[in-house]
């Protein structure tokens, strides 16, 4: 290895580390992907333009780009049924369009998209967990990847991925422990209608949970907000008829 | 290892689209007192759940069908 290849190496591995440092810092999914397109124009030479998007099971698609330019070529791509993303994501596998003045693969994307001033694409697939996803690497230029830049362009994908199910898995914690406080603060409001009952009818529990179970199905509103009701007005909610705590006592 | 039992609640549980976590959840919510592994054994009828634990998980799974639009297609215990 000469001197010049030992800098090269050394130069790529510091600037591969800190946009690692960067994509996992980012936070959320939306951050994230934010982060990855706005370091992908600085990281991969010759890259005008990038965009990503993701698609999970259970939420929406989330795309963004780093240019209107190229969000209108991910459009294109959707109307027309054709590109290098749609490719990418039906088979899982990259795709390098050197000119799409010139490749014959895309009749209708391909000089369109030349047209609007994109003409070199590296599409990268992005596989994080429980969702599938595309990046795209838009060049102004014909050619405009070398080996290297190409190569670069997998690692950086790799890292976006693992940053993204990291991003995910944090959200999807977020998202649960937001759950169990909501689910405890309505407990806790269900737990003091029911002493109110108690105290007041001098019932059981049980017998209090059942009063606000037959009001919730006679008014058809969620107990929660039976619960509710009760504790700020202090008025026994309407159960209909057979109330069980009425009819035994 | 065999399928889990074809059960009332399970029935309901799976129209409902809920999982066991979230049925569980909106059990918790409304005061249930069961762990998540008795209610899943109460949801296939491998544990004997109390009429009131029973009343609780019926109405955390019509609750979810009155979101849904439906009406209160679980029958309860206490009203038989």
């Amino acid at each position: 290895m000469t001197m010049a290849d030992t800098e090269l190496t050394l130069a790529l591995t510091t600037q591969l580390s800190e946009v690692a440092r960067a994509l996992f810092a980012a936070g959320d999914v939306s951050s994230t992907l934010q982060t990855v397109v706005d370091l992908a124009t600085v990281t991969i030479e010759g890259c005008d333009y990038a965009s990503v998007f993701v698609e999970h099971p259970a939420a929406d698609r989330r795309a963004i780009a780093s240019d209107p330019l190229v969000a209108r070529l991910d459009e294109l791509q959707q109307r027309i049924g054709q590109g290098p993303c749609i490719d990418t994501l039906r088979s899982g596998q990259s795709v390098y369009v050197e000119d799409l003045a010139a490749d014959p693969h895309w009749p209708q994307f391909g000089p369109e998209a030349a047209e609007s001033g994109i003409r070199c694409l590296l599409v990268l697939p992005l596989s994080a967990t429980g969702t599938f996803g595309v990046l795209n690497l838009a060049a102004s230029f014909p050619a405009a990847y070398g080996a290297t830049d190409r190569a670069k362009g997998v690692i950086f994908a790799t890292l976006a991925e693992l940053a993204l199910t990291g991003a995910q898995t944090h959200e999807e914690e977020d998202r649960r422990a937001d759950n169990l406080h909501q689910a405890l603060v309505t407990r806790e409001l269900i737990g003091r209608a029911e002493g109110i009952l108690m105290e007041r009818e001098r019932i059981t529990s049980t017998q209090a949970f059942d009063i606000l179970r037959r009001a919730s199905q006679h008014l058809n509103v969620k107990l929660k907000e039976v619960a509710e009701e009760l504790v700020e007005t202090g008025e026994r909610p309407r159960t209909g008829p057979n109330d069980p705590a009425r009819r035994g006592r | 290892m065999s399928a889990p039992a074809d059960t009332v609640l399970d029935r309901a549980r799976q129209n409902a689209g809920l999982s066991h976590g979230e049925l569980y959840l909106r059990y918790f919510e409304l005061g249930g007192m069961s762990s998540a592994f008795q209610v899943e054994a109460i949801v296939y009828e491998l544990a004997e759940a109390s009429p009131h634990d029973y009343d609780v998980l019926a109405h955390a799974l019509n609750e979810r069908f009155v979101e849904l639009g439906g009406d209160h297609p679980v029958p309860y215990a206490s009203e038989p």
